[in-house]
């Protein structure tokens, strides 16, 4: 046989159950290690996976929003109820105003009363002036907001425009602020992570430095080596990425059951969808640091 | 089968005179021979053994097994390169944790043989070197005489041309020690090249094969023997 790659038989998959169970054998010798390992894992997984749901779910509550093309117009208190009216013509004469809907100030008290019913903020508050009218412009375009807004701020008696602009661009800022902590928390747990796992296969390694030598003077080549400690470390990603996903998805049903209650979901992505994005990135990335931190501890003692 | 071609090795001192290993060594082993190779502790033997499967580069000179420039492998070729020698150590190199049977079928796994010719095969190499009942044990189960029969079935079992045995019977007993060597014998006089570094001169005698001497780094006899061997380093 020449001292070349010429005559190596292809792979036996027969092997790579061997590693496996090898992998597994590992895991349960180095218990103490495995097991703070894939808990850190599990932290920086879960937060990966709480930004994957954070984003999806911005996508969907700001495509919800930017679809409800609406104004609130609110009307000064001090405007009669024929000036009210009069306003309302004006507004319909704007151009790219699609249609108006007149909101009472004693229905506005109606709705409030109701969507705090399992509350006591509003209990024994039957005076409807601490609200005012409104009216509801729904715009052609989401693109003419602007347009329209300047138009009604020059109506007299006109108190405030709420731009739906406005509300999608506070949820936005909060929203990217927060992503920006997860993300930031993420990547130090992800670092954290692999120097973990760089650590417990290190031991592992160690304890079986012998057995890697047997193997090199034999003729196994780097590869056939560092399959199992991959194998490894893979696997404590996998482990650690069924746990996160299992508290992801026991927080993200409890979320979507509570806001339920209050009525609305305000765009907010189903549980099945979101899991899927969520499933998909921890997964993903379980098994990216579990094979990176593995790599960066074989590479060092494979030199024989 | 093995030559050496003016081959050196030096070990630097921080800044010292640097150490020679080996001092301009140059031999051949034809295919086919029985060659001991003695010498005291620190002569060099280990270093010939090193060099002989790349696990060292010489500082000059160049180093050939079986055809192949060994110094002028690279990294990733020495893996496929020792896969043609069969290795056996003083230590018997054993994998503990695994049986008889897959120490030696390791061999032929990490070149990728099929089940069905590891099936085939190794039990025919456990039954040449006496241990086809014992296929089911571990190593710490076995005496030092098998465990070194397992070594040198593993080193058998890909058919290498060249079986290098580094102090193989330097942890046995007498009678182990007799039996290991004949093994060796025997299976030299199957084709297969036999290079044995060793210190044990009554079995050197006894064999009354070719021997090299190494002193300091440097052959000082080689000879075909057919009476006593004496050495100054006796």
């Amino acid at each position: 046989m020449s001292a070349t790659k010429k005559g190596v038989a292809t792979l036996n998959l027969h092997s790579y159950s061997g590693f496996f169970w090898d992998a597994v054998n590992n895991i349960i010798r180095n218990r103490l290690m495995s097991v703070a390992t894939i808990i850190t894992l599990i932290a920086g997984l879960f937060l990966c996976g709480l930004s994957a749901a954070l984003t999806v779910n911005i996508f969907s509550i700001t495509d919800t929003l930017a679809s409800d093309f609406k104004l609130d117009i609110y009307i000064d208190q001090a405007c009669t109820d024929e000036q009210t009216t009069a306003i309302g013509e004006q507004i319909k004469t704007i151009e790219n105003v699609e249609s108006i809907t007149f909101v009472s100030k004693e229905q506005t008290l109606e709705e409030t009363k109701a969507r705090y019913s399992d509350t006591q903020i509003f209990e024994g508050i039957d005076d409807s002036d601490i609200f005012r009218d409104s009216y509801k412009v729904t715009l052609v375009s989401l693109e003419f907001s602007k347009q329209v807004t300047d138009a009604i701020s020059q109506i007299q008696g006109v108190a405030k425009i709420t731009d739906v602009n406005d509300e999608m661009n506070k949820f936005m800022e909060v929203s990217r602020k927060a992503q920006i902590i997860i993300i930031i928390i993420s990547i130090i747990l992800g670092m954290l992570s692999v120097l973990i796992i760089t650590n417990t296969i290190n031991m592992s390694i160690f304890a079986r430095k012998k057995q890697i030598n047997i193997m090199k003077y034999v003729g196994a080549t780097d590869g056939y080596i560092r399959r199992p400690f991959i194998v490894e470390g893979l696997l404590m990603g996998i482990i650690a990425a069924l746990f996160s996903f299992g508290g992801l998805y026991f927080l993200y049903n409890s979320f979507i059951e509570a806001a339920g209650t209050i009525g609305t979901n305000f765009g907010i992505l189903n549980l099945r969808d979101t899991m899927i994005y969520v499933g998909s990135t921890v997964g993903i990335f379980g098994m990216i640091l579990g094979i990176i931190g593995s790599i960066i501890a074989i590479k060092s003692h494979l030199k024989v | 089968m093995i030559k050496f071609d003016n081959v050196t090795k030096t070990y630097e001192n921080n800044g010292a005179a640097a150490t020679y290993a080996l001092n301009c060594v140059s031999l051949e082993v034809q295919k086919g021979e029985f060659v001991f190779v003695v010498g005291r502790s620190g002569a060099g033997k280990s270093t010939l053994s090193k060099l002989m499967i790349g696990e060292i580069k010489p500082t000059s000179g160049n180093l050939y097994v079986n055809g192949t420039c060994v110094n002028a492998l690279k990294r990733r070729q020495i893996p496929y390169f020792r896969r043609t020698v069969g290795m056996v150590f003083q230590d018997f190199r054993l994998l503990e944790n695994k049986t008889v049977f897959e120490n030696v079928a390791f061999a032929m796994d990490i070149i990728g043989a099929t089940r069905k010719q590891i099936r085939r095969k190794v039990p025919e190499v456990l039954s040449r070197v006496g241990l086809a009942n014992k296929s089911k044990r571990y190593p710490h189960q076995l005496s030092g005489g098998e465990q070194q029969r397992v070594a040198i079935a593993r080193a058998l079992v890909n058919n290498p041309g060249l079986i290098i045995a580094d102090e193989p019977t330097g942890n046995l007993d007498v009678q182990m020690s007799q039996e290991i060597i004949n093994m060796l014998d025997e299976i030299n006089r199957g084709g297969t090249t036999v290079l044995v570094v060793t210190h044990d001169l009554d079995m050197v005698n006894q064999m009354k094969k070719r021997v090299i001497e190494i002193e300091d780094g440097s052959i000082v006899r080689d000879e075909e023997r057919s009476g006593n061997f004496e050495s100054s380093f006796l």
